[in-house]
């Protein structure tokens, strides 16, 4: 095996272009167990964790942009605003510490699982993702990374992370289920981001999934049952249904069906009410 | 009058090699000029196999690969030696052993244990241990997959059970465990100075383990050497043998050093496990709250080999009352041969899982008579002048009244 | 084969390597470091823990290549020659060792939380040590351990 340390993205991306079985490496955290499985036709690693244009959290205007090899505990040094909370909370759940310390945000975009953590709640901050190899610079919606069948990054590396600051009359959350509470692997995770006007009155909404389809994903059906919408219980029950029958049909014929049904009216609707509980504290402050 | 010791907290005396990093498990010994082993395992619950290891032998840095063609004594087991130190013609669970490769590195060995092959003949394998139980069932090991059967008979269960004013009827189930010891099975195979076959190992019993080394070496209980490391952990899980006999017989044969250290998930597929246990309870109890009998079925899932089985079992059988007095007791409890991952030492040792059943019993009778689950267990009890299930008279020290009054306080 | 600048416990190496090597292989197999335990090799029970340029990281999800000009702490680095260090002095007072494979682990990922708070919360003790796990204690006593040693560090406890 081969290995190279790259101290910058272009020296990183040249590799990446003349070396067609390398692999980038940044955390590890998930690449390291593929190796030893022995299972993937590696016979490259090109570490990013140097480079360091590829570690900043930036503000910039009013848009957050984190860079692609920044790992999780870095970026939850940067202090976000309270509307923010299930950002916060999704990413300070991965893993452990020391996963934390190392795994990327990029890296858990680039692996396409379906129960990467940071994947729901960048879907309902409508994040999108820089990619760049020697040929090519863009930039693409993230939820068009996982709606792609095939996400490869075709030698390139996801070089940043961007979505705009939530506004003041905005709320994202996010729960997850696991089977324990550290290093637990989602079952369900889901995230919401809500906008409401003075009439507490659904604005704008995202809704995004993990671990109950191929990817994680955005919901689209239950959005459209929210919006417009009074932000209440009776509108939080109209949104869960809607959730529980796009899974039916979605997980129909899986043994974990029913289970992930009655997961989704508790972690969907504690999204929900906390949405609720955000607000009107601010409406009391 | 000062003591130095009673009532006085104490450091453990290897505590300071262990928060310093010195401790030594056989993982963390290294030996010039070591040779590697590495086991290869059957992919199948239950097959007849045939094994050639030719092409794997021509690998260079291969030393050589041991089967069942090399071993003076292939059987072993702590009750009944019922494991094959590498299978022969059968393998009765995912995991067993088939050949040990000894080579001069780590990644020789992975190479070679890739080209070893085993033409597996499939067999139906049996999971469900009621299943195994029947007459007609297909035999893990001889005339019947029954291994062990308990039984206790203290009065007139059945007549009492007719009897009573309410009967619970209800069957619990509670799955295998693994002990999951954080430092998984590793070990050191040579020959010493004196010519004597040394394994170095952390185990719970280096005294069997030097037993099971001679008898299976054929050589005399005085040419073997069992040194215990620090122990990572056992929880029950190192009270059968892994690969101590591998790494004598390569020692022994080869006259080399020889390391093995096993991943976590060949840890998990080489070990024993809790017990998976069916247990089927009746449990009456008159108007007022007090037991009249306890009849039970306790199937135990012994997996592909005895292990410990008949003791765990009967364990379960004799605590099957829980802490409670009753005077019609019956108990049938049976360790059966199935083709899970074998069953054996754990914690509680079948003490642990009759617990499911016979404490949500009292909750469930506590619940049908409207009585709190306190009273209803401070009703039973044992109490100093009770008799246990097994005849016992406790004549002293039988605290348990004040404990639960004390919790529920 | 690639050569690797390294600083190990307030040592410097210059070693030699190859491209294939974990980190954990490189401490326990080239630097004879054998404190860095392997449990699982897959990052979930924490025993190869070793403090990576100030932080707490898994050393077998780490490849040895990637830590060229990185500094290491293990266990070993952690006293001063005989002497133990005040967490480990901690860990052996409340009787937090048992098999002790966890130990030295468990003891960085303790440094871990002091060095960033030295007066932690009983749930920011469980949170800082939940990628660490023991079979042994049942962990109330390495909670203990965690929160004397934090006395030790911030002066409200003398060692005796």
């Amino acid at each position: 095996m081969k290995s190279y340390k790259a101290n910058t993205l272009l020296e990183a991306l040249e590799i990446l272009a003349s070396e067609p079985k390398a692999k980038i490496i940044a955390g590890g955290t998930d690449l390291i167990i593929e190796l030893r499985d022995n299972n993937k036709d590696i016979d490259c690693l090109v570490d990013i964790t140097s480079i360091d244009e590829l570690k900043e959290v930036r503000k910039i205007n009013d848009e957050y942009i984190i860079g692609g090899a920044t790992p999780f505990s870095d970026i939850l040094k940067y202090n976000f605003p309270k509307n923010m909370k299930g950002f916060v909370n999704a990413l300070s759940q991965i893993g452990s510490p020391q996963i934390r310390n190392r795994g990327t945000i990029g890296g858990n975009i680039a692996n396409a699982s379906t129960t990467a953590d940071s994947a729901p709640v960048l879907l309902a901050l409508d994040a999108r993702i820089g990619i760049e190899s020697i040929r090519y610079k863009k930039e693409i919606m993230l939820s068009d990374f996982y709606n792609k069948s095939n996400n490869d990054l075709d030698n390139g590396i996801i070089t940043y992370i961007k979505f705009k600051e939530p506004n003041v009359n905005s709320f994202i959350s996010f729960e997850k289920l696991g089977y324990r509470k550290s290093l637990a692997i989602s079952k369900l995770s889901i995230s919401t981001n809500i906008t409401i006007n003075e009439k507490f009155e659904i604005e704008e909404v995202y809704v995004a999934s993990g671990a109950i389809g191929k990817y994680p994903m955005r919901e689209h059906e239950a959005e459209k049952m929210l919006l417009k919408r009074f932000l209440d219980k009776n509108t939080i029950e109209l949104g869960i249904d809607t959730l529980r029958e796009v899974i039916s049909t979605r997980l129909a014929g899986r043994s974990s069906l029913e289970y992930k049904l009655s997961a989704i009216e508790y972690i969907f609707g504690r999204c929900l009410e906390e949405s609720i509980s955000y607000f009107k504290r601010c409406n009391n402050d | 009058m000062d003591l130095k010791y009673i009532g006085n907290s104490i450091n453990r005396v290897d505590a300071y090699s262990k928060v310093t990093g010195k401790a030594l498990y056989p993982q963390d010994l290294y030996y010039e000029n070591m040779a590697f082993g590495k086991t290869l395992r059957s992919e199948h619950p239950f097959a007849k196999i045939k094994i050639d290891t030719s092409e794997a032998e021509l690998i260079p840095g291969v030393l050589k690969i041991f089967t069942h063609k090399d071993i003076p004594n292939n059987e072993h087991g702590v009750l009944h030696k019922d494991q094959q130190i590498f299978c022969d013609k059968i393998v009765r669970r995912i995991g067993d052993p088939i050949a040990f490769v000894v080579a001069e590195s780590e990644k020789i060995c992975e190479v070679a244990i890739k080209k070893i092959k085993v033409e597996y003949d499939i067999l139906e394998p049996i999971f469900d241990p009621i299943e195994a139980m029947k007459d007609d069932s297909i035999k893990i090991h001889g005339n019947s997959n029954i291994l062990y059967h308990y039984k206790l008979r203290r009065g007139d269960a059945l007549k009492a059970l007719e009897d009573s004013y309410f009967v619970a009827n209800n069957t619990y189930r509670t799955h295998s465990v693994d002990q999951a010891f954080l430092q998984p099975e590793a070990g050191i195979g040579y020959v010493d100075d004196d010519n004597k076959v040394t394994v170095v190992v952390a185990t719970q019993y280096p005294h069997y383990d030097r037993e099971e080394i001679a008898y299976c070496l054929n050589i005399p209980m005085e040419s073997v050497r069992v040194l215990n490391t620090n122990v990572g952990g056992a929880f029950g899980g190192r009270e059968d043998i892994t690969l101590q006999v591998h790494l004598a017989l390569a020692a022994k044969t080869l006259n080399r050093v020889v390391k093995c250290v096993y991943s976590r998930e060949e840890s998990f597929l080489a070990h024993s496990k809790r017990h998976a246990i069916i247990m089927k309870y009746s449990t009456g109890v008159d108007k007022d709250g007090f037991l009249t009998a306890i009849k039970a079925e306790i199937i135990g899932d012994t997996g592909a080999y005895a292990s410990w089985g008949d003791n765990v079992m009967r364990k379960a059988g004799v605590h099957a009352t829980g802490p409670y007095e009753v005077k019609n007791v019956m108990i049938d409890s049976y360790a059966v041969y199935t083709n899970n991952p074998y069953a054996g030492a754990m914690r509680g040792f079948g003490a642990t899982q009759v617990a499911v059943a016979y404490e949500q019993q009292m909750d469930i009778i506590a619940s049908e008579l409207k009585i709190s689950p306190v009273e209803i267990r401070l009703k039973n009890i044992l109490r100093v002048g009770s008799y246990t299930a097994t005849g016992q008279l406790l004549n002293n020290s039988v605290p348990l009244e004040q404990c639960l009054k004390s919790i529920s306080e | 084969m690639i050569n690797l600048n390294i600083n190990v416990n307030n040592k410097d190496f210059e070693i030699s390597i190859e491209e294939d090597k974990r980190l954990i292989d490189l401490l326990r197999d080239d630097l004879k470091l054998t404190g860095v335990k392997e449990g699982c090799s897959e990052g979930e029970c924490g025993a190869c823990s070793v403090i990576l340029d100030g932080k707490l990281v898994n050393s077998c999800l780490i490849m040895a290549f990637q830590i060229n000009n990185s500094k290491i702490l293990t266990i070993e680095g952690l006293g001063q020659g005989d002497d133990l260090n005040y967490i480990q002095k901690a860990f052996i007072e409340v009787g937090a060792v048992q098999c002790g494979y966890c130990t030295p682990g468990m003891i960085l990922a303790a440094k871990a939380i002091l060095d960033a708070n030295q007066n932690p919360s009983r749930d920011e003790i469980r949170e800082g040590i939940s990628g660490n796990l023991c079979r042994c204690t049942g962990y109330e006593k390495i909670v203990d351990a965690v929160e004397l040693a934090g006395r030790y560090l911030n002066g409200s406890e003398i060692y005796r």
